[in-house]
């Protein structure tokens, strides 16, 4: 059987799969901030399992890319983050599930 | 991965869990309770008060207590023209369902017995808001209450209790006490499973 043409597979759906939002981390990130307008650090925490340094460092990876907006406040003294998907992130995660159902059909 | 991520499932958990420290349950329960039991009585205006605050005090006790435990989460507006659609259509139906039961079981013209099946009229109103909760959350919960809401009003209303409004404002009192009891359960076992940690809750920023 001839071998491919390795360039032949950058045409595979796959390939072009946003390797950022494809960590399963962060696509639970991207998915819950998906269905929802907001959420903070702490909420997260709990929807997704991640513990308080897998987060920050996933959430920070996100944000460099601009897929989130992430919001630093003070309630009662105390730091409060919010995060927010962007228009990108949700354009983003939008084409990624389009590519994922490509690759899986 | 993505493909069988099922965003419904996942929207449906956030809402759950935001709504699991049962104040939902506590202020509904409130609100019912001094309807029925402030029928007759001048502090009913009160009843309008709380109805008007009562997002804003469940927002108040959710910063204090909810949000410091599992955290705080803003959803998407619905769309307020489907929500008045579907709170018209349910009005609509309910009216219609009293009509026939009155024109089957008694004389439509005759007021007494509007008042009599009203406990049944409010408990299928009280479907609404709880259909729309389960649907939302996914939780039997919600669904159970609207299941009970219904079978108490037609049991209020098939009990004869002479004059007045004494089966409607029975029912109310009842299914008021359920929810506002229920919701304290719930609210303390919350408390219980989620204590706040002696450091604060964890942030992005630490």
């Amino acid at each position: 059987m001839p071998a491919s043409d390795p360039g032949e597979n950058d045409h595979h759906p796959i390939a072009n799969i946003d390797r950022l939002i494809h960590e399963p981390a962060r696509l639970m990130i991207v998915a819950y901030l998906y269905v929802v307008e907001s959420a903070d650090f702490l909420f997260l925490m709990h929807q997704t399992g991640l513990t308080h340094g897998n987060l920050s460092s996933h959430m920070s990876k996100l944000e460099s890319a601009g897929y989130i907006e992430v919001v630093k406040e003070f309630i009662n003294k105390k730091p409060h983050t919010m995060l927010r998907l962007t228009d990108a992130g949700r354009d983003a995660f939008q084409e990624y599930r389009e590519r994922m159902m490509e690759v899986l059909q | 991965m993505s493909a069988v991520i099922d965003l419904l499932e996942i929207e449906k958990k956030a809402y759950r869990d935001s709504q699991q420290d049962g104040l939902m349950e506590v202020i509904m329960g409130l609100i019912l309770m001094i309807f029925g039991g402030f029928f007759y009585s001048p502090i009913f205006a009160f009843y309008i008060l709380l109805i008007l605050f009562s997002k804003k005090i469940v927002e108040s006790i959710r910063r204090r207590y909810t949000h410091p435990r599992i955290g705080f989460v803003k959803f998407h507006e619905e769309n307020r023209k489907d929500a008045l659609t579907g709170v018209f259509l349910l009005e609509f139906a309910v009216i219609i369902i009293i009509f026939t039961l009155i024109s089957i079981f008694g004389d439509v013209k005759d007021f007494s017995q509007w008042v009599k099946w009203s406990p049944l009229f409010f408990g299928m109103i009280l479907v609404g808001p709880f259909a729309h909760a389960a649907s939302r959350s996914g939780s039997i919960r919600y669904t159970g209450y609207a299941i009970l809401s219904v079978v108490l009003g037609l049991f209020f209303s098939l009990i004869e209790f002479g004059s007045g409004c004494t089966g409607l404002i029975l029912y109310l009192v009842f299914i008021g006490a359920f929810l506002f009891l229920g919701g304290l359960v719930i609210f303390s076992l919350f408390l219980r499973k989620y204590p706040l940690p002696a450091e604060g809750a964890p942030d992005a920023s630490e």
